[in-house]
């Protein structure tokens, strides 16, 4: 990887290093495809960067960890809607996670007027539109979004709305292709596509999904790839647990562990000094 | 493994299923030898269960009801950390969260021995540490064995049965010579778990990390390696960064995403939403 990071100054001040700038990605608009995954573990921010995925992504929990792991990466968290009653709270949360390095906030199903609060801080912001998972009972559960004219053109408002506010990405999930087609082209924003189609400015998946491992759902969705199956290597690794420890069982049980090589021994002489010294303390305890 | 498991209430009254309680522990001194490993995450601690591992040990963590879920059935014995407890009375506090959590047993590694005597009016079980402690280390000149005099070894001897005196049912002993601790195994009604203490002990006590070899530290002399995680995480570790490579490459290529992984619109729905696109546009 002879990838050039620039020097940059975080949101909260911090001088580090980047690969992008968000003003570097909206310049990227129509230029380059991009690519963002969705990262839980550091060893999963970590792989991203040394592989040169653009962008990560990731949830408030464990973001310090994944933050160091991955430190030259632009990185968007996300923040949970359920988590904020006010605009107030949802501010507060956003600092910590600057402060803490983020790059931008991910506003998922927020309020519009939090979200417009937000920017006000000149925060970058990266909406959702299309299928929202916690949304979802609006647009008839977990299906695409966006098939009829009348939900294309719905879609459409909300892209130009979180466009006006000033976000600068706007994730689309589950959308179709020639939607998304148009809706790239009809806006300033870099559109992210997940199941969207091709024609999406950055393309984002899931670490678990590229990697073969579902933690959250049981089955690889239908607009993803994998390109491991780390189920199968986790099973392997849960039998090779099982296998060590029941070795490590017999080796107690048969007296083969622990041999002299794992013991200390202490010498002959204070061995027997210790005896009697015991003697002694029994009898005057008598 | 045709592991029998007894029907047991656990000491928060919950009914469930256990390999021993603590009176067949104590019964099965000298009789049978017994095998205790450090957990820190569920797949371990449910390794270790189907392994038939005697006894875990794991820590008080936010991790700690998952670990018991994970390894329901076997006695489980928890760390309560004495510093974030600095009193009698928060350490009881931390005791019964940890037994709300689902513990058989608590960890008192450090603790004042008046706590113990304490905990021990409510007859919740608890194991302690004597020999060479991490946090003590201070006390005996650094990180060493303890015990290879016969002084020390009394003091040993004494530290043990100051513990007995508690009501402990356990004691960790670590980094103590072998033909020591076969004496003290003798001369103590508590079970002796031994780590770096030779075989003489009723337990045989080593961390999940040491079996596996991924530990995190140089591997210590007491430890035995069944398998190298080092390695297989590490190889686990590049096939994350081939797989997203290959992703990145995809993207690059356009071989991704196809439209197997994408959604089609009616043609007529769309040239409808084109129009409004278009009339929008022009009314701009």
């Amino acid at each position: 990887m002879l990838k050039k990071y620039k020097k940059i100054y975080s949101l909260a001040h911090q001088a580090g290093y980047r690969n992008y700038t968000v003003r570097d990605l909206l310049e990227l608009k129509g230029k380059k495809k991009l690519t963002q995954i969705n990262v839980v573990s550091a060893n999963e921010a970590a792989a991203a960067e040394i592989a040169g995925i653009d962008l990560l992504i990731t949830g408030a929990d464990n973001l310090k960890a994944i933050r160091e792991a991955a430190p030259n990466t632009f990185l968007t968290c996300g923040i949970k809607y359920t988590e904020h009653e006010s605009k107030e709270s949802i501010a507060k949360k956003c600092f910590e996670l600057v402060e803490l390095g983020v790059d931008s906030i991910h506003t998922n199903s927020w309020n519009i007027n939090f979200i417009k609060y937000i920017s006000e801080f000149n925060i970058p912001l990266q909406g959702h539109v299309g299928f929202v998972p916690m949304m979802s009972t609006w647009t008839g559960g977990v299906k695409p979004v966006g098939k009829t004219s009348r939900e294309a053109i719905k879609i459409f408002k909300d892209i130009k709305e979180l466009e006006k506010i000033g976000c600068w990405a706007v994730e689309v999930e589950c959308v179709p292709k020639d939607v998304l087609a148009e809706m790239t082209q009809q806006t300033k924003m870099l559109t992210v596509s997940i199941g969207s189609g091709i024609k999406g400015d950055v393309q984002f998946l899931f670490a678990e999904d590229i990697l073969g491992y579902h933690h959250s759902s049981t089955v690889t969705p239908r607009h993803a790839k994998s390109y491991c199956n780390f189920n199968k290597i986790y099973n392997n690794m849960q039998k090779e647990r099982i296998d060590a420890f029941q070795k490590f069982q017999l080796d107690v049980e048969t007296n083969k562990f622990p041999s002299i090589r794992h013991s200390i021994i202490a010498k002959k002489e204070e061995v027997n000094k210790f005896k009697k010294l015991l003697v002694n303390l029994k009898n005057g305890n008598k | 493994m045709h592991k029998k498991y007894k029907r047991v209430f656990s000491i928060n009254n919950d009914l469930g299923f256990r390999n021993y309680t603590v009176r067949d522990i104590i019964n099965l001194k000298g009789k049978r030898k017994l095998t205790q490993v450090r957990v820190t995450t569920t797949e371990e601690a449910s390794a270790a269960e189907e392994a038939g591992i005697d006894l875990i040990l794991t820590g008080p963590g936010p991790n700690l009801p998952a670990i018991r879920k994970a390894a329901a059935k076997t006695f489980m014995t928890v760390g309560v950390p004495f510093i974030q407890n600095p009193s009698k009375r928060e350490a009881t506090k931390k005791a019964f969260d940890i037994i709300e959590a689902g513990a058989d047993s608590l960890m008192c590694q450090n603790w004042n021995l008046d706590w113990m005597k304490h905990l021990n009016k409510f007859r919740i079980p608890f194991q302690s540490h004597v020999g060479f402690i991490p946090r003590r280390t201070t006390w005996i000149g650094g990180i060493r064995s303890f015990g290879k005099t016969a002084s020390e070894a009394m003091e040993l001897y004494k530290d043990v049965k100051d513990i007995e005196n508690t009501g402990a049912w356990g004691i960790e002993v670590e980094l103590v010579p072998q033909n020591i601790l076969a004496i003290i195994t003798q001369e103590t009604s508590l079970i002796t778990i031994s780590i770096g203490s030779g075989n003489a002990a009723d337990a045989q006590f080593l961390f999940a990390e040491d079996i596996l070899g991924q530990s995190e530290i140089k591997f210590p002399r007491h430890a035995k390696k069944y398998k190298n995680f080092d390695k297989l995480l590490n190889n686990l570790q590049k096939d994350r960064v081939n797989a997203f490579k290959e992703f990145k490459l995809d993207v690059k290529k356009k071989i991704f995403p196809t439209n197997k992984h994408s959604i089609s619109i009616d043609k007529k729905e769309l040239s409808n939403f084109k129009n409004f696109l278009h009339k929008n546009n022009s009314t701009i």
